[in-house]
């Protein structure tokens, strides 16, 4: 119950941090590419996985973008753990915090990394996000990465105390 | 008769004695060998000048001020000769020496010399030192002291080892002996000093140069005294010091290519002038001892140069038909020339070689000159070619550079010779080197300042600022790195329009991979189309490497600018991508496809830097 709590925040903090997903005109338009790359990755296999990457690496609009990482996050998948590490380092925050969060929807070490790649990040919201990873998926490795990130981040540490229920969705009854 | 008494006497003290090859050092070499010949310094100054042409079987003395033949002498010159103000002394053959009165050109006497082969003579205006193979006793090498005006012999010293060329400087002789250089006093045959060299496995010979004493082989060299640390000319297509191994091999076919090195006392030699053949490159050095900068070029049209001496502010030449070719040291302009007419082999330039008074490069021309220098099909102009290409390569302008690159891709002497194959190849080579002025020290530190990550609460100041100057000083890693922060999602905007800026200067095919990477991921997000121009001017990168298949037909650059192509193509038939993007990208690649129709119709494509040469 926590966990899904947390989960929730992690997603209404990701659409807080973007913008509308951008609209085309023509043949195709974000929903239908959106709709594609589910439809993808709704389809195991290594065929579908290969069309996925290379969809993906060719350049699709955030908001498709959005859509997928949130399909991975639901169900995630390891053998396409490499295209959200990949939009973990794109420039749009929206996407590189979801990705991020995907990411660490695999759990283990996979959620250690994506916590330390969020810790690491020279964006305050997106380190403030490693904090609700960490919560999410705790572990001793993610403590003391979310410990080191307070200590060498003040400001984040001020700024969750004084949001801290931001932080702990549930009823800390 | 006094006189004769004491001369018997110093040889009865003198003779006989040893020069280990190895000993415990001892006494301070520059201390006890400096200022010693004030009157001979002044001698030398105030001598006429004189061009030796060594020809095949005699010697012609020219005086350069008047064009004219001062003397002609039967000689056949086997060795190096050496002059003091009065005397020229050749060695000639059957293992004699030959003094020459310097005006005149009577004989002054004839003598044999000591050993069995020569190694090396030097000269001041009362002694002469003679390095030897063999001696009395079976021994390996000898020392021999001379009086300069009657060449009698004062004193051998038998060594146990190959000795190098000496240097003599009032009565002192200071000559290599194994890993150490050894001091004498030339009166009496006492040994004054000795040194170990550092790395002294090949010291050929020793130079004296206004009070300081340098000791070198190769391309090496140790300036005496000075804590012996080892001076490496890097990358030297020619010795600086040649290399005897033991016998002096006279004026053999290695005349034609040596380099000339600008001794400066306590610091390393910051000018050297390349001989090869028909070249001559002036440059200056970095404090790596690397070329850095071309002062000036000269390329004789016909016939290659044998000997070249530096003069004060002129570079005197010598020319195989005998012509005497005279350059303006600071900018290599032509300031006179003597017609030759029989073939030497080389030739002693002697003239006050004082102080040199403006080193400042004034040639506004070198650049070109090295360009023109590059497309000579010659082949005996290679080594000269290779320092060209070296320099070209460490200038701050990648225009300047595409030069090197455009070589090593096979756009300019692309003819299927050994010699540009070489040339080729070292081109291909330097491109994978630290380009620019700046040193080694320096590419290493703008190398570590791009190794640093966009963080938090990291000024952005100095990763721009070595954004900017890897345009000018770098290694091939200042690519991967660029590439890097081009694709970190930390990296400020407008940086990222400096990062394609410089990969732009650099052009370098390595870069495509991280712009088509860039430009495809971001075509169809308007945020990072918007934030900066970085994306259009990718796809302006991106273009442009496109266009390289259009001229070259093979290589990394064409294979690179086909997958430049394939990304491009894509993003423009993306109907996602950001519009104003999509309408630029397009009309690129339409203004390509016209380009490459036109130049299919032409009879024959005009390589890449024809225009630029």
């Amino acid at each position: 119950m926590r966990r899904l709590g947390i989960i929730a925040g992690v997603v209404v903090l990701a659409t807080a941090l973007g913008g509308s997903p951008v609209q085309a005109e023509g043949d195709k338009s974000v929903e239908a590419v959106a709709a594609r790359l589910v439809a993808l990755f709704a389809e195991p296999g290594p065929t579908t996985a290969a069309q996925l990457r290379e969809r993906v690496e060719g350049g699709v609009p955030p908001g498709a973008l959005l859509v997928l990482l949130d399909a991975y996050r639901a169900a995630p998948r390891a053998d396409l753990v490499d295209v959200v590490q990949g939009l973990g380092a794109y420039r749009g925050v929206e996407v590189r915090a979801r990705a991020l969060a995907a990411w660490a929807a695999l759990g283990g070490t996979d959620a250690v990394a994506a916590i330390a790649a969020a810790a690491d990040d020279g964006e305050p919201l997106v380190r403030k996000l490693a904090v609700a990873l960490a919560a999410a998926h705790p572990s001793a490795r993610a403590d003391e990465i979310v410990a080191e990130l307070l200590r060498t981040d003040p400001e984040l540490a001020a700024h969750l105390a004084a949001e801290s229920g931001l932080l702990v969705p549930e009823d800390p009854q | 008769m006094k006189a004769a008494l004491f001369i018997a006497a110093l040889a009865l003290v003198g003779c006989g004695h040893a020069l280990p090859g190895n000993a415990a050092a001892h006494g301070n070499l520059v201390v006890d060998t400096n200022g010693q010949d004030p009157r001979g310094d002044r001698q030398q100054r105030v001598a006429a000048p004189l061009v030796v042409l060594i020809e095949d079987a005699r010697v012609r003395a020219i005086d350069p001020a008047h064009a004219r033949t001062q003397w002609v002498l039967p000689l056949a010159v086997t060795g190096h000769p050496v002059a003091n103000a009065t005397l020229v002394y050749f060695p000639v053959r059957g293992h004699r020496l030959v003094a020459v009165d310097r005006i005149h050109g009577t004989v002054r006497f004839s003598i044999d010399l000591p050993g069995e082969a020569l190694t090396g003579l030097a000269a001041s205006e009362r002694w002469i030192a003679a390095s030897v193979v063999g001696g009395r006793r079976g021994a390996r090498a000898e020392l021999v002291a001379l009086a300069a005006h009657d060449g009698q012999v004062r004193w051998r010293h038998r060594s146990d080892a190959t000795l190098g060329i000496p240097a003599v400087h009032g009565t002192v002789v200071v000559v290599p002996t194994g890993g150490q250089v050894a001091a004498l006093r030339l009166t009496t045959g006492r040994e004054l000093a000795r040194q170990d060299v550092p790395g002294g496995d090949q010291l050929e010979r020793v130079v004296h140069h206004r009070d300081a004493w340098f000791v070198g082989g190769g391309a090496q060299w140790v300036e005496l005294g000075q804590g012996g640390r080892m001076h490496t000319l890097a990358g030297a297509q020619a010795p600086v010091f040649p290399r005897v191994s033991g016998i002096d091999p006279g004026h053999d076919d290695g005349e034609r290519l040596r380099l000339w090195l600008a001794l400066a006392q306590h610091a390393i030699a910051r000018d050297a002038i390349m001989l090869a053949r028909r070249a001559v490159v002036a440059l200056r050095l970095d404090p790596d001892g690397r070329p850095r900068r071309a002062r000036w070029v000269h390329v004789e049209e016909q016939g290659e140069l044998v000997a070249m001496e530096v003069l004060g502010d002129r570079v005197v030449l010598v020319r195989e038909d005998g012509a005497i070719v005279t350059l303006d040291a600071a900018t290599g302009a032509v300031s006179d020339r003597i017609s030759g007419g029989d073939p030497v082999r080389g030739a002693l330039v002697l003239g006050d070689s004082g102080e040199r008074r403006d080193t400042t490069p004034k040639s506004t021309t070198a650049r070109a000159d090295l360009q023109r220098l590059l497309v000579d099909p010659d082949p005996r102009l290679l080594p000269a070619q290779r320092l060209a290409l070296e320099l070209l390569w460490r200038d701050d302008d990648p225009k300047v550079r595409e030069t090197v690159v455009a070589l090593a891709e096979g756009e300019l002497r692309s003819e299927p010779s050994v010699a540009a194959g070489a040339l080729r190849d070292h081109a291909a080579t330097l491109t994978h080197a630290h380009w620019g002025q700046g040193t080694v020290a320096d590419a290493d530190q703008v190398l570590a300042r791009l190794r640093e990550r966009p963080r938090a609460g990291r000024s952005p100041d100095a990763l721009a600022s070595a954004i900017r100057e890897a345009a000018h000083t770098g290694t091939p890693e200042v690519i991967e790195q660029l590439a890097a922060l081009l694709l970190h999602p930390g990296t400020r905007a407008a940086l990222l329009v400096d990062i394609v800026e410089t990969l732009a200067k650099l052009r370098d095919p390595a870069a495509v991979d991280a712009v088509a990477t860039f430009v495809r991921r971001y075509h169809a997000d308007q945020v990072v189309a918007y934030e900066s121009n970085a994306l259009r001017a990718a796809a302006e990168l991106l273009l442009d490497h496109a266009a390289t298949p259009a001229r070259d037909d093979g290589g990394i650059g064409a294979a690179a600018g086909e997958r430049a192509l394939t990304a491009l193509r894509a993003v423009a038939d993306d109907p996602l991508c950001e519009p104003v993007l999509r309408a630029f990208i397009a009309h690129g690649l339409s203004q390509m496809a016209d380009e490459t129709t036109d130049e299919r119709s032409k009879p024959e494509r005009p390589p890449l830097l024809s225009s630029r040469l």
